[in-house]
């Protein structure tokens, strides 16, 4: 049928079946920044302004728009100008990932065009409408205030008002360019108490350390076609896929004639039509850790959601339907749902496949499992004045990424495999996927473009070999893209694990024995299990001073979706655990429970034991299997200023607790301290390379890869600092495997830290040969040269461009590219520090947890660009918030996933935040570039127990099962009355 | 027609949807967004019947009567002053809280009102106020009862502007969270008498309902702590087992005495400044 829309003032005519929603017409149309993030409406990444008024696109049909005006955000300017909202969402830090952007600037069009001067409140509303897992929703709606302001036509101030310190008042003299050598003997920190947000400028010119706007903001605003969907090729098929109604089975049967033969269908391929070649799907360093369980296509299912078969076909709606046409026969096997159950004799065999690898113990369903040993810990015990001992129950949560995994696979004009994926791990994926598709590595080139959030989700070659199996079957390009309830039931998640400590406290309140037992339930496949349970127990056992420690981990398989990398990776359940441990010890011994963390928490010079004996031991220059050392700790001040801003002297004031208007209400607070890793020592690698141009701009390749933390912004102001020139002149390209150097990927927070110092070695080898070029022009030695202002300056007082550097190497004498290419991997895993705040409410009849505050302050060393680390920590722990409250991935007795949508899987929304307040702590970490250690993480470590522990000391109930959910707290409550009121 | 086609139709008028209701032979999908949108969309085949030139989009009061049209979206309810000052608010309210601003501008009055499942709050709002549905063939039924014999979509919604005196309460997981257990509480009194009572629960049966046990417990009785506890008492007692992962059986028909009383403890504290 054909239509008749405005879209941004003018008259477009579509074409369109009667079923075509209104978003994929628009997409169809090129209105590339409708974006798909869900199928029901829920997360508003759709939205256009339908009659001006935003509105979701993918629950309408095209034709109900028919006669109908749309506004997009291609519409809010030409090309090269930019509209002021789109400015304030820049400036502010308001993009992150940049996905849900042009949903979010028409909601606050469309909120200006009514209301000039809006109150906060009103921009929650609108800002409601659009989802966002990246930011937290403070600095957008800082940024549409900053916008109204604008429209109205006052003067708005800058970003960063306070101006900075010098570096030099918080960290003494330096040289630019200067690489710190870490001093283990005398190591010291300096820190900076205020202001809270401290920004940093310049050495030389003013790029590390200044809130600089991202290197990619202008495009995402524009809703330019950035992402890995937003493209269209010749011929391009749609892929599907089928996957299992059943927890676990053998396929008896499976017939595709009927689907082959549906007209527009190109190719269906089961288990039958591929190779069948065992891998391990988590993106990690070569050679993978194992299991190696997966295969792209089997003969037996082993959760509801798992893989059964695929399709191309000419059009989404002819593949969905070709689907319904596979005739499957399944053998039905019992099915195992719990990890404990899992490993019992007599429990169904989960990977009974021969040809299964490094499987620890099929018939337990044991995947894998760790022991780690520093010390006796039943000596130590044995010998403890106070022993306690406790079990804490974490669950499996969603990365809840508002881009689906989209990946666009097709031949080359050189019959080599383009795979266009939304991935945090190009270059792994690039490896893992050879071997599955019979292709040589040469003959696979992976291009990563901007990503809708991964946050760990998509640490992972998840759907990459199917897609490129369809291309392969079919000589065309091929999309293949989840649905949202794939999404739950199919891609991976956070790990649900139990944990049990045992702990040995002196009378003194050391502790002086610390056992932690993890069983971690890593759903039907192995991937990330081992790793993320071993991380655990690095973050359950790292935090305090401790002569003896243990650990067990047990990494299950059961009949459930595949759990996988979660930003925090193992963290979060252990820091909650661990974090409400040492307030219950606290409580139970009459301590204070900041001031007994404090007493135990590790410090400066400190060795971390127990990374030697888990495997991430400095592993080069101190020798293999030594133990990290914490170089630089900025705890102390994050408590003391976290403490400040949440106002933690209520917490001893018992009026407060209670609001007299409201008797059914409980306050409380809580804290806890977190400690996280940068990189894993010896082996997270990152390259760079970058030449100079006719002009002094620079182009840096790099394979890092931005997932929308704003690492190409960091790592451009980096190469910036170094080569002594304004952000705006380094062009950075990053993520494509054919064109840039190798980089591990964007995971264990190691982009900063990682790539950033191998983008700070080349830029440093780059400007040697620039100075050895201005010697060689002005006539003079290159000793003492510096460049700053874009110029080399020579000690006699005279100059050149970079310009006229780049003109004389590449034109005049000598001519020669002047570029360089420099890797790095670390020894070390510097520890980022933070203290976590929550403050809460309690409703004691309902069993409703409200969050009123979260304060977070965060050592992260010299954070490179202060506005994208607030973004960092402010985004970071809303989704820990959710992590806590609301979020979980319950199933029914038949494995079942209950929640299959947003809304039902509950992310919060801009109209339902908490107060945030995020606090940068700086600290100069020696082995960091210009100082700095990661920050990407931590924030999902605290917000859990902060919560749980507040909950405690509102209610005087200790729960130590997640989420606290109004029925578990009701519960909880209720047992404890009927307990008796036993201590916290 | 083939099985499984998709059709779109859009009406010129009422007659014209009527007449292609009535010559279709699959089923017919008349598009009325509601607040919780049927995944993944669009779900249904056959018929899919626009209403756009119905000009079922109203908010008008009418000899004592508050009509909305079919079509009308909730935030247009949220936004009506006239439902903002009427009856305490309480529709303009529970449509702020139906859904998302964005869906707010597509999902429609008589989407939230025929709704089978998602957010309440609408409905339990309708349900205290005696809300009537108009459907297209001139019948009318109350909110949650099957649609009359021979109807094929609402037209309008309306109810009294009488009640002064409501409230809306709820236990969610996130203050915009989709209600786990809500309730509704209507009534007027004289003298500090009871004449009117309505109370409606959603979360604890399949679909909202009235709680007639516990408005029989209010009604012709005085407004005191005791009659209040008592009607909270026969909420809790209120039919339903619905059971998921937001709550138990159990802990609903808990959920639906505490909101009760605090609903009616709210009225009665209203009722006596």
């Amino acid at each position: 049928m054909k239509i008749n829309v405005e879209i941004n003032g003018t008259p477009h005519p579509l074409e369109c079946a009667p079923e075509t929603t209104l978003m994929d017409a628009l997409r169809t149309a090129r209105v590339w920044s409708v974006k798909h993030g869900c199928e029901s409406g829920d997360c508003g990444a759709c939205s256009v302004l339908l009659n001006g008024r935003l509105t979701p696109t993918c629950v309408m049909l095209a034709a109900q728009a028919d006669a109908q005006q749309i506004e997009t955000v291609e519409g809010l300017t030409e090309r090269h100008e930019i509209h002021p909202i789109q400015q304030a969402f820049i400036d502010t830090g308001a993009i992150q990932c940049g996905f849900c952007t042009p949903a979010m600037i028409m909601a606050t069009k469309e909120l200006l065009n009514r209301e000039p001067a809006p109150r906060e409140e009103q921009v929650r509303e609108v800002l409601g409408g659009v989802l966002c897992r990246c930011t937290g929703y403070l600095r957008p709606v800082q940024a549409v205030m900053r916008a109204a302001a604008m429209l109205r036509g006052e003067i708005v101030p800058p970003v960063d008002p306070h101006g900075g310190l010098p570096f030099e008042a918080l960290f003494g003299p330096r040289t630019p360019g200067e690489t710190p050598t870490p001093d283990f003997g005398n190591s010291t920190t300096q820190v900076q108490t205020e202001p809270r947000t401290v920004v940093l400028p310049t050495v030389q010119l003013g790029s590390v350390g200044r809130p600089e706007p991202k290197v990619d903001g202008v495009k995402l605003a524009k809703g330019r076609p950035v992402f890995a969907d937003d493209i269209e090729l010749p011929g391009m098929l749609h892929g599907a896929l089928l996957t299992s109604p059943v927890a676990h089975a053998r396929i008896k049967r499976i017939d595709a004639s009927a689907a082959r033969k549906l007209p527009g269908v190109h190719a269906v391929l089961t288990y039958a039509d591929v190779p069948r070649v065992v891998y391990a799907s988590g993106g990690q360093s070569h050679p993978n850790p194992p299991p190696y369980d997966q295969v792209s296509l089997d003969s037996k299912v082993r959760h509801v959601g798992d893989r059964v078969a695929v399709v191309a076909a000419e059009t989404p709606a002819i593949a969905r339907a070709a689907l319904l046409l596979i005739e499957v026969e399944y053998e039905e096997l019992p099915a195992v749902f719990d990890a404990h159950a899992a490993m019992r004799p007599g429990a169904p065999v989960i990977h009974d496949e021969p040809d299964a690898v490094s499987i620890t113990d099929r018939d337990r369903n044991l995947a894998a499992e760790i022991h780690a040993r520093v010390g006796d810990v039943e000596a130590a015990l044995a010998a403890a004045d106070q022993r306690f001992e406790r079990t804490y129950t974490t669950h499996q949560v969603h990365q809840g990424y508002i881009e689906p995994h989209i990946v666009v696979t097709w031949w080359d004009d050189e019959d080599r495999l383009v795979i266009r994926t939304s991935t945090q791990v190009p270059f792994h994926v690039r490896r893992m996927v050879a071997p599955l598709l019979e292709l040589p590595v040469k003959r696979i080139r992976v291009i990563k473009p901007r990503i809708g959030g991964g946050f760990g989700g998509k640490q992972e070659m998840l759907i990459e070999d199917l897609c490129a199996h369809l291309t392969i079957a079919t000589h065309r390009p091929v999309r293949f893209e989840y649905t949202r309830a794939q999404e739950f039931t199919s891609a991976r998640s956070r790990h649900a694990q139990t944990l049990t400590f045992r702990a040995g406290v002196s009378q003194a309140g050391d502790l002086q024995a610390l056992d932690l037992h993890i069983v971690e339930d890593t759903g039907a496949y192995g991937t990330h299990g081992l790793t993320v349970c071993s991380v655990s127990g690095l973050r359950g056992l790292s935090t305090y001073r401790c002569p003896a420690l243990r650990f067990h981990g047990e990494i299950v398989y059961t009949n459930k979706p595949t759990a996988g990398a979660y930003r925090g990776y193992g963290g979060p359940q252990a820091e909650f655990a661990l974090e409400c441990l040492m307030d219950e010890i606290a409580l139970l011994t009459g301590r204070d429970p900041v001031a007994f963390r404090m007493q135990n928490a590790v410090r400066v010079g400190d060795t971390i034991p127990i990374t030697a004996a888990i495997g991430e031991g400095e592993v080069m220059e101190e020798g293999a299997g030594d133990p990290q050392r914490v170089l630089t700790c900025g705890l102390p001040e994050c408590v003391s200023q976290g403490s400040a801003a949440i106002a933690w002297d209520r917490r001893t004031n018992a009026n407060w607790h209670q609001d007299p208007q409201r008797p059914h209400i409980r306050r409380g607070l809580g804290m806890a301290v977190c400690m996280h890793g940068t990189a894993i020592p010896g082996l997270d690698m990152g390259a760079a390379s970058i030449k100079i141009n006719d002009d002094g701009s620079f182009n840096v390749l790099v394979g890092a890869t931005d997932l929308g933390t704003g690492s190409d912004t960091v790592l451009a102001q980096m190469a910036a600092e170094t080569l002594g020139v304004p952000t705006v002149d380094v062009i950075i390209y990053s993520s494509d495997t054919d064109f840039t150097p190798f980089d591990t990927g964007a995971y264990a927070s190691s982009t900063t830290y990682i790539s950033g110092m191998a983008v700070h070695k080349a830029a440093l080898q780059l400007r040697n040969l620039m100075f050895d070029r201005a010697a060689l022009m002005l006539n003079c030695s290159a000793d003492g040269m510096t460049a700053h202002n874009s110029r080399v300056h020579a000690n006699d007082g005279r100059s050149v461009s970079h310009a006229e550097i780049a003109l004389h190497s590449l034109h005049t004498q000598d001519q020669q590219q002047l570029m360089a290419t420099a890797s790095y991997v670390s020894p070390y895993s510097p520890p980022p520090f933070g203290a976590q705040f929550a403050e809460v409410e309690v409703d004691t009849g309902t069993g409703q947890v409200t969050v009123i505050k979260l304060v977070m302050a965060v050592d992260c060393g010299v954070a490179i660009n202060p506005l994208t680390a607030l973004g960092q920590i402010e985004g970071g722990m809303v989704q820990a918030l959710g992590y806590v409250v609301c979020e979980e991935m319950p199933y029914d007795e038949l494995g079942r996933m209950q929640v299959a949508r947003f809304g039902d899987y509950r992310i919060f929304s801009a109209d339902e935040m908490p107060e945030m307040e995020a606090i940068l702590v700086p600290t100069y970490e020696p082995t960091g570039p210009f100082g700095a250690k990661a920050v990407a993480e931590i924030p999902l470590d605290g917000v859990a127990p902060a919560v749980a522990n507040a909950v405690c000391d509102a209610i005087g109930v200790r729960i130590r099962s997640l989420p606290l959910t109004p029925e578990r707290v009701w519960q909880a409550q209720a047992q404890h009355a009927v307990a008796g009121a036993q201590p916290a | 027609m083939p099985a499984n086609t998709f059709i779109y139709h859009r009406a010129a008028d009422l007659a014209d949807a009527q007449k292609v209701i009535q010559q279709q032979s699959q089923s017919t999908n008349v598009l009325l967004t509601q607040p919780r949108v049927p995944a993944p969309y669009p779900v249904a085949t056959g018929l899919q019947l626009d209403l756009r030139n119905l000009n079922l989009n109203f908010i008008r009061s009418k000899s004592g009567l508050i009509e909305i049209g079919t079509s009308t979206t909730l935030q247009a309810l949220a936004d009506a002053p006239l439902l903002k000052r009427g009856n305490n608010g309480i529709v303009a309210t529970a449509a702020l809280h139906c859904t998302h601003y964005g869906l707010r501008n597509l999902a429609c009055a008589g989407g939230a009102a025929i709704a089978g499942d998602g957010p309440p709050d609408l409905q339990l709002a309708w349900l205290i106020l005696d809300a009537q549905i108009h459907w297209d063939n001139g019948t009318v039924s109350t909110i949650g009862a099957h649609a009359p014999a021979g109807a094929s979509f609402p037209i309008q919604i309306s109810y009294t502007d009488t009640v002064t005196s409501a409230a809306l309460h709820a236990v969610r997981r996130t203050p915009r969270d989709e209600a786990i257990v809500a309730v509704a509480a209507a009534l007027q009194t004289q003298a500090n008498q009871v004449t009117h009572a309505r109370i409606a629960i959603s979360g604890v049966g399949n679909t909202p309902a009235r709680c007639t046990a516990a408005e029989m417990a209010l009604a012709g009785n005085a407004l005191t702590a005791a009659n209040i506890e008592s009607a909270a008492a026969a909420a809790a007692a209120t039919s339903g087992s619905r059971s998921d992962y937001r709550g138990s059986s159990a802990y609903r028909h808990a959920m639906a005495s505490v909101l009760t009383q605090r609903a009616l403890d709210a009225l009665a504290s209203n009722n006596h400044s």
